[in-house]
């Protein structure tokens, strides 16, 4: 296969992402550089699908899909990676196989795992970004220990019905997730989403991680969007560390 | 002294509608006591309890995230309280 540029791309590479590279603050070399990353996407629903998507569109050279689930139904509304034959398949085989189709350049490791204390470390350790798709305020902050001891940031997203939200987490630099949230919140029972909410969310969550990633642009540090749909209202909320906080304890080193 | 409190869109059911509204107070607690009093169940609601927030809001002042904050955090003139939903799905 021919090469291009820093020898990295191929021309196949150069035409598929074209209308990227030429974005100037980008170029052949963010493009080099996605192709040398790996994101490790944290679980498959309505975030993690579409988020999974646009890594794949954009190039990202290595996606890991994790999540031990198996597609339902009640799915298919806002998981836009799975179709109605798919349900019963175990989701992050499912996932893979249509991003393979979508972009068969990249590499797509699908993995069959609950995230916990015990695996999440062997999960992360080789990202460069891990984006959150939990659905629970338990798992998040587990990858949100890991994300800190490793240094690896984390790109939090958040849905309920048609509002959400989404902040850059960069370990050491930022408040981290537990800064944010000392605790779980009280949540009851099923949580209502329109697909559309994930969707937007999602698209924001690869927005900065290719920023982050290449090294251009203003990233959501310190700061958490919040999406309100319903109201059609954008908000900024500033973010600060917790002196106090149990995982980073606010450090800055 | 007078506060605006921006509402959380899951909220307005209790406050007619508005997203935007006043209330009195020196402290963040004083200022839910009077919202309470304009707007009865929206205490119980963002799950206010003895000194501390806890459920499923967050309340920010000038629009700061609140890790230390407790009911007894000082509100200034001029000063913004927003009551922010917990998002936790995905």
């Amino acid at each position: 296969m021919k090469r291009a540029k820093g020898n990295v791309l191929t021309n196949s590479d150069l035409s598929r992402y074209r209308r990227q590279i030429l974005y100037p603050s980008f170029g052949w070399q963010g493009q080099e550089k996605l192709k040398r990353s790996h994101v490790v996407v944290a679980g498959l629903g309505g975030l993690g699908t579409s988020a999974s998507i646009y890594l794949a569109c954009a190039g990202m050279g290595h996606i890991t899909l994790v999540d031990c689930d198996r597609v339902e139904l009640s799915n298919l509304n806002r998981q836009i990676l799975y179709w109605d034959e798919d349900i019963g398949e175990e989701k992050p085989f499912s996932a893979a196989r249509k991003l393979a189709k979508l972009n068969p350049s990249i590499k797509i490791s699908p993995l069959l795992e609950r995230i916990t204390q015990g695996n999440v470390r062997g999960i992360i350790m080789r990202a460069d970004v891990v984006i959150d798709g939990m659905d629970n305020f338990e798992t998040r902050f587990i990858l949100n220990s890991a994300c800190v001891a490793e240094r690896i940031p984390f790109i939090h997203g958040g849905v309920n019905g048609l509002i959400g939200e989404v902040t850059t987490i960069i370990p050491g630099e930022t408040a981290c997730f537990a800064c944010i949230f000392p605790e779980a919140p009280k949540n009851k029972g099923v949580i209502p989403v329109f697909g559309m909410a994930p969707a937007l969310i999602a698209t924001l969550q690869v927005m900065e991680v290719v920023k982050l990633l290449t090294g251009f642009g203003n990233l959501l540090t310190n700061r958490m969007l919040y999406i309100d749909g319903e109201g059609m209202e954008f908000t900024i909320a500033n973010l600060a560390k917790n002196p106090e906080c149990r995982v980073c304890g606010g450090s800055e080193s | 002294m007078s506060i605006k409190v921006k509402i959380a869109w899951h909220l307005k059911y209790l406050t007619d509608g508005r997203g935007l509204v006043e209330t009195e107070g020196r402290n963040v607690g004083q200022c839910l006591d009077n919202l309470e009093a304009r707007f009865p169940g929206i205490k119980k609601e963002i799950s206010v309890r003895q000194k501390e927030l806890r459920g499923l809001y967050q309340i920010f002042i000038k629009s700061t995230n609140s890790y230390t904050l407790k009911l007894d955090s000082p509100v200034k003139k001029n000063d913004e309280l927003t009551i922010q939903f917990i998002v936790s799905g995905g």
